[in-house]
């Protein structure tokens, strides 16, 4: 307790004026590489342009929910562990406006992406055109407008409690978020579930799993943990909150990493079994092609290089102690997570096998870029930790008990 | 100093107390408890115990604690528990008494898993639970170091540090000097029950 106040009093709790600028315009360069390849590729091949935008927007959507899930759950557990993070992980919550923006191109190129969009395939599909209540376009769209505005209403409200703080310390802040948080996981874990059957799932639309909902929001997690760590280890190799976040605190990040990637193994071993076991066609269809061809390597990639080896390394005490090793690992689950959500997305979309395309990475690029930058511009505004929290001394002198 | 917990203990004659078990004493704030902790370690002794009324910072560190082996028989018994769950599916269903049950095989990794996975965390918190208690030598109905008469403090304001017998060399009064000059308070040589 004592003994270990004020280690952390030499950080600067504000971006300097030369790092911001020097990462500003890495991230610049990132997204204007990425946009312009991805301006060029929709002319030059429409159908692909929007295959790899759809993968690329779910897998950059998929950190600023998982962030929301976390900033919601640190509220709601009334953790103190964590305030010294929060605000990096708020400013990746804010990346939803972005988010949503960055979504809509999916909504002009449904036709390429769904098949339940085409109406002489529906009208002739028994299965299909009973759907069609529910999967159609003017619906669709309105429901991700639906979902993006409700995981903003929530990011809005609890970043602007949380910097109102920064300047009053006013504590009934804490207890606003928290309430609001108590419902906000729940409509949060509700609606993503939905938006990602809307938006995955729906690319083979003969298929379902009640699983897939949480399959992805698992994926959410992990993939922002990973996230969240590799951006605090960039930050402690520049000398920023070097002494601010500890050991202490990347063991508790690395258990969140451990947690998630067996919590996402857990969603998908069950929605495995099932559908194995029940043997019923129109669920066994999702994995058939998925295990035969050039997609039989990526299946077995993710069952062992996203969980089996990220399992035996993170579970050792040691290992989410050790900077170095957490840091591997966050940076090979974050690709591990790229597979994942390519591996859902184009595994339906090209059912004959894996077809790599230089579109998947213009997309990935423009991403990074983007939500790097929106992310950097919102952490430079005010001070990166939460230094009104009433927890925030607390948090900076934590130890594992 | 040694009749002072008889006054609980009314049926127990004042005289009737096993061989030193301890010397005991109160500090009153944890700083003083790990400065004495370290300086205790530095004169040889360690077999020491704190009592305080909430987890103290740093104190594992000073009292020298090394990470308990609990962690090892855990994993020891979830992995016995895996060979236990795959070698009782695939005797059973597989090797002993094979049905076809809903076109199944035999025997698959698919269905096995489930199983699999409850039994390793049964035999796991089993170890987990059982082995802490084993580690700790409970359940025991009492304990020495209650023969402290100020031992209730440590559940209040106090933070009891108690050096134990290591062996049979035990010098009681070279300890509670020592322990005196460090600034504790009470300090008292503890007796096991007679």
């Amino acid at each position: 307790m004592a003994q270990h106040a004020s280690h952390s009093a030499a950080d600067s709790f504000r971006l300097s004026e030369g790092t911001f600028t020097k990462v500003k315009n890495i991230l610049l360069a990132i997204g204007a590489i990425g946009w312009i390849l991805l301006v060029v590729g929709f002319f030059v091949d429409h159908e692909r342009f929007h295959h790899s935008y759809l993968l690329n927007s779910v897998y950059a959507t998929t950190f600023a929910v998982g962030a929301l899930f976390f900033v919601m759950i640190q509220h709601l557990s009334g953790a103190t562990w964590s305030v010294v993070i929060r605000r990096i992980s708020e400013c990746l919550m804010m990346t939803l406006p972005l988010a949503f923006i960055l979504f809509l191109p999916n909504m002009i190129g449904l036709h390429s992406l769904y098949e339940w969009t085409h109406h002489d395939v529906v009208a002739s599909d028994p299965i299909l055109s009973r759907k069609a209540g529910y999967l159609n376009e003017p619906f669709f769209i309105a429901r991700t407008i639906f979902y993006f505005c409700v995981w903003m209403f929530f990011a809005f409200k609890l970043w602007g409690w949380s910097v109102a703080q920064d300047n009053d310390r006013n504590f009934s802040y804490t207890e606003k978020s928290k309430n609001l948080s108590a419902f906000g996981v729940l409509v949060l874990t509700a609606t993503f579930g939905l938006a990602s059957m809307d938006w995955v799932m729906s690319l083979m639309p003969h298929w379902f799993s009640t699983m897939f909902g949480v399959y992805m929001y698992a994926g959410c997690a992990l993939s922002f943990t990973g996230l969240l760590i590799l951006i605090c280890l960039r930050f402690r190799a520049n000398g920023i909150l070097a002494n601010a976040i500890s050991e202490e605190h990347y063991h508790d990040l690395g258990k969140w990493l451990f947690a998630f990637n067996t919590f996402w193994a857990y969603c998908a071993f069950s929605q495995y079994m099932l559908i194995w076991y029940g043997n019923l066609t129109e669920e066994t269809i999702f994995f058939r092609h998925r295990f035969q061809g050039s997609w039989e390597p990526v299946s077995h990639l993710l069952i062992i290089g996203h969980f089996f080896i990220p399992f035996g390394i993170l579970i050792a005490r040691w290992a989410k102690r050790h900077l170095m090793v957490l840091g591997v690992m966050s940076a090979w689950l974050l690709v591990m997570h790229y597979v994942d959500v390519y591996w859902l997305v184009m595994g339906s979309l090209y059912q004959d096998g894996v077809q790599l395309h230089w579109l998947d990475l213009a997309g990935l690029l423009a991403m990074v870029g983007s939500f790097g930058y929106v992310f950097w511009i919102r952490l430079a505004k005010q001070s990166i930790v939460p230094v009104g929290d009433l927890r925030f001394e607390r948090s900076l002198n934590f130890h594992q008990a | 100093m040694a009749t002072a917990h008889t006054e609980d203990r009314a049926m127990v004659p004042a005289d009737a107390q096993g061989k030193p078990f301890a010397v005991a004493t109160t500090f009153y704030s944890t700083t003083d408890l790990v400065d004495a902790i370290r300086a205790v370690r530095k004169k040889g002794y360690r077999k020491l115990d704190a009592h305080t009324p909430f987890p103290v910072h740093g104190i594992d560190e000073a009292m020298g604690e090394k990470r308990s082996k609990l962690g090892y028989v855990i994993a020891a018994c979830g992995i016995a528990g895996i060979l236990v769950a795959q070698g009782l599916q695939y005797w059973t269903a597989a090797v002993d008494y094979p049905l076809i049950i809903g076109g199944k095989p035999f025997y698959a990794v698919e269905f096995s898993i489930p199983i699999t996975f409850e039994l390793m965390v049964l035999l796991a918190s089993f170890a987990a639970v059982f082995g802490m208690l084993a580690f700790n030598g409970l359940p025991r109905f009492n304990h020495p170091v209650f023969n402290y008469s100020h031992y209730a403090r440590a559940t209040d304001d106090g933070f009891v540090l108690v050096v134990e017998r290591d062996g049979n060399h035990f010098e009681p009064t070279a300890i509670v000097e020592l322990l005196n000059e460090l600034g504790g308070d009470n300090t008292e040589i503890v007796h096991e029950d007679a």
